[in-house]
This record gives C-alpha cells, structure tokens and sequence, in this order.
C-alpha cells in the first residue's frame, strides 16, 4: 500500500531522501503541467519543475502540514512562475511548431484516433494555448488550477490569497473570454 | 440575469443543494443564462485539448557526503600504520637511562615493566649475565607493542629493568621484524582487497552487457514500430489523395 503524502512528508522531515524522491515521482508531472501551461516553455518548465523540489526539500523543515503538501507544492510553482515572468518581461508564450509531423502525431496517437481526429485534437490544442497566453495572468491561472489540477474554489483562493468570490468572477471572465475567441477564430465546435 | 458566480458554480457542480435548486428553477425560464451555461460548459470541454508534452525530468534528490569520499587504499592508512609501529618502538626505547655502577649496566626503559617493577638492587643484574631465554624475550615485547598500539597516548611509566641481553642492535632488529610482519599483512589485505574490486568490475561489466542487449533489443522494437507507424501515416496520405 502506498504511503500518503502526509506520511512520506513526515519520513522526508526525518532525513530519509527516499521517502522525499516518492514524493518527486508523485507529483513531478502535475507540478511540470502547471509550470507548463503558466510560462508556455516547456523547457523553462521543465526547470521550475526542478527548481520547485529542489526548494520543497530544502524548505521541508518549515513545512508544518497545515496545509496539504500538493497545496504548498503548488504555492512554490507559481511563485517560480510569477518570477520567470517577471524576469523576463514578457507575456507567456503559446509554444506551437508551424509545420506538422505527421510520423510524430501517428505515434502519439491512441489506437481508437485517426490521423484525421488526432490534427484536430492537436490544432484545437494549439488555439488554446494561443488564447490561454493571451489571458491576464489571474484569470489564466485560476481556470488552470480549476480545470487541469481540480482545486475547489477554496483552494484557488487560499493558493492566490484573494476572496472566494474573485475566484468565480476570475474563471466567468476567462471561460467568457476562450468561448468567445475561439468562436472568432472559427475552431469552436 | 444571474448570477455570474452562482453559474460558475453551477458548471463546476461546487455549490450546496439550495444553491443549485435555486439556480435550476431560473435556469428552466431564463433561456440567456441557458446558453451561459451551454456556452461555458463548451469551453470546458475545449480545454481539454491542451495537453503538456510528455515530462522527461525523471530527476532525484542525492544527498550527497561533504569532502572528497575515503578510500581504503589510501596511501595514509599505510602511513598511519606505519606511523603508529614506529611511535610504539620509540616509545618502548624511549626514558632509556642507563647507569653503571658496582651492580653493573642498569637500563631504565618503558617496556619489560614486569622486571622493572622489583626495582631493588637485587633485580639488577649484570648487562652479560642474562639467562632468560630468547623467545619469552621477543614475546614480552610483542606483548608491550600491542598494548602501546592499543593505547598509544597513555604516558607508560618508566621501569628499572635489566638490560637481560637486549642490546640496541637487538632492539632495531626486532622492531624491523615487527615493521616486516605489519608489511606482510598490508600487503595480503591489500591483494584480498584488489581481487574483490576485480570481481565488483566482472559482476558491473555483466550488468552493462545485459543493459546493452536490452537496450538494443528495445530500439530495435521501436523501429519496427516506427516503419509500421510510417506506413500507416503513407497510407492515411494515399486515402487523402484519393478522396480528393
């Protein structure tokens, strides 16, 4: 039976770095996801993905468990995030290649995918994160916690510290905004 | 119009019973927030089409020793068992006193405390009239190095003692054979050592050339992957081509 993460936190806080690596394994893809779809680099991601357990661990002592670690986790990524963007001055970017590879997409498709459905999928995929980038960053951020990562609105709200009641408002405005771009733009199905 | 953060809520299903009761009895006669809703939920469903690349980070925490790592065959383990035979000699030759007087030669020394402690004239004996036999010698002083090795840094106190035929050549030539023992048994350490580095080497070796295999049969299987993948992609083109 796998360890919670409470109780692998807990063996990490004691020194044991294999307890702390289970915990790298666990959540190493959500915490790459969120960096991913916040800056729109995938190999800015990749590195505060790393930098984000690098500072946990090291940090691992103040942690006290009042909140919960996937929580606190979080809290590190996007303050990683909010600096690189900071740095460097600029919006995030859709990261998409121009041409298509079709070899490529025929081996990231699923048995059940055509080809066909499979540059559908990809081009929606694509438009997205074109109007995602183009979201103020507050709204961008809460329908990425909310959609991709499946925070309740409390959660969102103690994670951006602001009101309840703005993180509704903030996910209207973005779900009113990718609805109505995407329509424009003509992929709305 | 309703509420913008009672239809958010609502999309999301994260409201309590009397909220969604209440917003459901709007939604059935107002037919704009209807399509809110339809409208936002079609947006969730776009999302869903935004995946990340695959994440090959795949990192770990090593912890790792501070300082250079120690290695048994360091040149200062020798030196240090060397160092250590050499400082118990001298300390056995060390406080050496020698007086001559009508009593005859009487040394006094660290080691042979047994003899020492009868420290009466009667125990001294002339340096030429030893009788004790050579080997309860070399064993007395066997017996002293290794407590001084045991406890190098305890002050023995010095002993009268006969000199008992023990000269200084005698001495030397003891503590030569002694340094020539401790050699003897560095050097069968060391080759135990070597043989089971040769045979870590042999076991790691092994490993690799089934890793190698392994990975060799496993790029084999994706290019074979790969040239179906490819005839499939060839064929969906040719199906294109010919609907057109």
């Amino acid at each position: 039976m796998a360890s919670s993460d409470e109780e692998l936190v807990a063996r990490s806080r004691g020194g044991d770095v294999d307890s702390f690596n289970q915990l790298v394994t666990r959540w190493e893809r959500p915490i790459y996801a969120l960096a991913y779809r916040v800056i729109g680099r995938e190999e800015d991601a990749r590195d505060v993905c790393q930098e984000t357990f690098l500072r946990a661990f090291r940090a691992l002592g103040g942690f006290k468990g009042q909140a919960k670690f996937s929580s606190w986790l979080y809290r590190i990524t996007l303050n990683l995030c909010r600096d690189w963007i900071r740095r460097e001055r600029r919006t995030p970017i859709a990261q998409a290649p121009e041409g298509v590879d079709l070899i490529e997409l025929a081996s990231e498709s699923a048995p059940s995918e055509s080809i066909e459905e499979l540059v559908a999928r990809r081009e929606m995929g694509r438009a997205i994160a074109r109007v995602m980038a183009e979201l103020p960053d507050e709204q961008r951020t809460a329908i990425i916690l909310k959609e991709y990562h499946g925070l309740t609105f409390q959660e969102i709200a103690d994670l951006l510290d602001c009101p309840l009641s703005t993180v509704k408002t903030r996910l209207y405005q973005g779900l009113t905004v990718i609805r109505r771009q995407l329509t424009e733009a003509g992929v709305n199905r | 119009m309703c509420d913008k953060e009672l239809l958010v809520a609502y999309v999301y299903d994260e409201m309590s019973a009397a909220d969604r009761m209440r917003i459901e009895t709007h939604l059935r006669e107002c037919a704009e927030c209807r399509d809110e809703i339809k409208g936002l939920r079609g947006a969730r469903v776009q999302l869903a089409a935004w995946t990340p690349p695959e994440l090959d980070v795949d990192f770990q925490i090593v912890r790792h020793t501070r300082g250079r790592p120690q290695r048994w065959w360091s040149p200062a383990w020798g030196l240090a068992a060397a160092a250590t035979i050499l400082l118990a000699a001298a300390a056995a030759i060390a406080n050496v006193q020698v007086r001559y007087d009508r009593d005859g030669v009487t040394v006094r020394t660290g080691w042979a405390r047994d003899a020492a402690v009868a420290s009466a004239p009667a125990a001294v004996q002339p340096l030429s009239a030893s009788n004790t036999p050579m080997d309860a010698q070399y064993a007395a002083i066997d017996r002293r190095l290794r407590q001084l090795e045991s406890a190098p840094a305890r002050p023995t106190p010095a002993a009268a003692v006969t000199t008992a035929g023990l000269s200084d050549a005698e001495i030397l030539r003891r503590v030569r054979l002694l340094l020539a023992q401790s050699e003897s048994r560095q050097r069968s350490e060391l080759a135990v050592r070597v043989a089971q580095i040769m045979t870590d080497v042999s076991r790691q070796r092994q490993a690799d050339l089934v890793q190698i295999a392994n990975n060799l049969g496993r790029l084999e299987g994706l290019a074979t992957r790969d040239r179906v993948q490819h005839q499939q992609v060839m064929d969906a083109v040719a199906r294109l081509a010919q609907q057109r």
